[in-house]
């Protein structure tokens, strides 16, 4: 259980990289899955998670005032559901992609919830109350804990939740999420080809 | 430029505090409050009055951002020189000049980065990995497969990406800083049009490649037969439906997710 609690803080230390710190893409989801599997002990498991993540979340693009869902949680939680709760490869890509979606939400409250506390800061910064270094460190604090408050969630509900229910999923849903999982890099490879001659979605 | 290094690394912090209202806008103040320290030592009005300048809205790519900070930093070093009118006149010029370089910055950025340099980091990965005989693709993930093939598909995952990005922010950021309108504060000295373009003819070839090789390592060992070419027959339909998806705007993710849908009522169904 430490250990799962540890994966999760480097989880989200790394999904910080996708918009508040870096942006050196050690958050996509290629890198997030080959580091989770690593540390969880299967690394070409979630090289291989990572990858389908990547290949699926392409088409979104952090432009603007979007907030897409998250590919690094997406790849972390499947790994995670796939080596912590013995869910099939397939099943666990599928939990994690609801759970990259449903973090998205999450995001978009965070968000919101900066964006109502503006003014106020800015009058702090504007009268020398506070500094521009604080806020921005109390901020990734606060993205931190919401992200491993997420994971905690995932991890004591989701997990357990799916676990349990697996052995009981009737051969049929296992034919039919294996081809769905199994067509994702197909998807992706076309979608792959045509970004380089789209451009990219505003929305 | 003083304190170009500490400026640098205070670039990666931009998005730090990415709020609906204003966006970039606390970042870029926390980027820019060394230069505004300097600049404006020992007179706390004017401090306080450039740091309520620079809280206003501000969005660009953050690899392309240096391009705004540096023509910035030299605007506000005018700017402490210049009192009633004439500030009023500067802080004008400044407006103009913060959302003309971050827009153009900001759409270059996405072209350049999101929608062609980020994939492509990907196709090279699957490049490096086919190369080294590591099938990602199979449906038995197999851990007996050369590591060192994967490292380096990481790592260039990573470097085909940051090594521009990294160059173009420190360049952006030094260019702006010493250029002016006739050089668009910098944002002319590169061809951004053709190198795009390279790198995306570059992209399609590398893809096509992919596509064909990842083909040929999934059938190469299956026969003629009813399964095979139902199997081949169905890929090369999610190929298609992929693409006329993409061409609707509808995200990939929705074609993954009505598939597992139909595939399960259809499993129930037969």
């Amino acid at each position: 259980m430490a250990g799962l609690l540890l994966i999760c803080a480097v989880l989200a230390v790394l999904e910080l990289d996708t918009t508040y710190w870096g942006q050196v893409l050690i958050s996509r989801p290629i890198v997030v899955g080959s580091v989770i599997g690593f540390l969880s002990g299967n690394f070409f498991l979630g090289l291989q998670l990572g990858i389908f993540t990547e290949l699926i979340y392409l088409d979104f693009m952090p432009i603007g005032g979007v907030t897409p869902p998250s590919g690094a949680l997406s790849s972390g939680i499947a790994v995670i559901m796939a080596q912590y709760f013995g869910l099939d490869i397939y099943f666990a890509f599928f939990v994690g992609i609801i759970g990259g979606l449903a973090f998205s939400f999450v995001e978009k409250e965070l968000r919101r919830l900066r964006t109502r506390n503006l003014p106020q800061i800015e009058h702090e910064l504007k009268t020398n109350a506070t500094s521009a270094g604080k806020v921005i460190l109390q901020s990734l604090l606060l993205q931190l804990l919401a992200v491993y408050a997420f994971l905690l969630v995932c991890i004591s509900v989701i997990g357990p939740a799916f676990g349990s229910i697996s052995a009981k999923i009737p051969e049929h849903l296992h034919i039919a999420f294996k081809f769905s999982y199994f067509v994702v890099p197909w998807i992706g490879l076309a979608g792959l080809l045509l970004s380089f001659s789209a451009k990219p979605k505003s929305d | 430029m003083k304190n170009g290094i500490g400026i640098y690394l205070r670039m990666f912090l931009l998005q730090g505090f990415w709020n609906f209202a204003r966006l970039q806008n606390i970042g870029m103040l926390y980027i820019m409050d060394p230069a505004l320290k300097r600049i404006y030592e020992g007179r706390m009005p004017v401090y306080l009055r450039a740091k309520s300048r620079n809280l206003e809205t501000f969005n660009s790519h953050p690899a392309m951002s240096g391009y705004s900070i540096g023509a910035m930093i030299k605007q506000e070093e005018k700017l402490a020189e210049k009192e009633g009118e004439e500030l009023l006149e500067e802080e004008r010029e400044w407006r103009i000049i913060r959302a003309s370089t971050a827009n153009t910055a900001a759409s270059i950025g996405d072209r350049l980065f999101w929608a062609t340099l980020k994939p492509l980091s990907l196709v090279f990965s699957f490049v490096i990995l086919f190369v080294g005989q590591v099938d990602i693709l199979q449906e038995e993930v197999s851990t007996s497969q050369s590591i060192i093939a994967a490292l380096l598909a990481l790592a260039g995952s990573l470097l085909i990406y940051n090594i521009p990005a990294l160059i173009i922010k420190f360049k952006g950021l030094m260019d702006s800083y010493e250029g002016s309108e006739d050089n668009f504060y910098g944002l002319i000295n590169l061809n951004w049009n053709r190198m795009i373009g390279f790198l995306k003819v570059l992209g399609q070839i590398l893809v096509l490649f992919v596509i064909f090789y990842a083909i040929y390592i999934r059938f190469r060992k299956s026969s003629v037969d009813p399964e095979s070419i139902a199997r081949i027959s169905l890929l090369a339909a999610f190929l298609i439906l992929s693409i006329f998806m993409r061409k609707l705007n509808i995200p990939n993710i929705f074609l993954y997710l009505t598939a597992t849908i139909v595939f399960s009522l259809a499993a129930f169904l037969a």
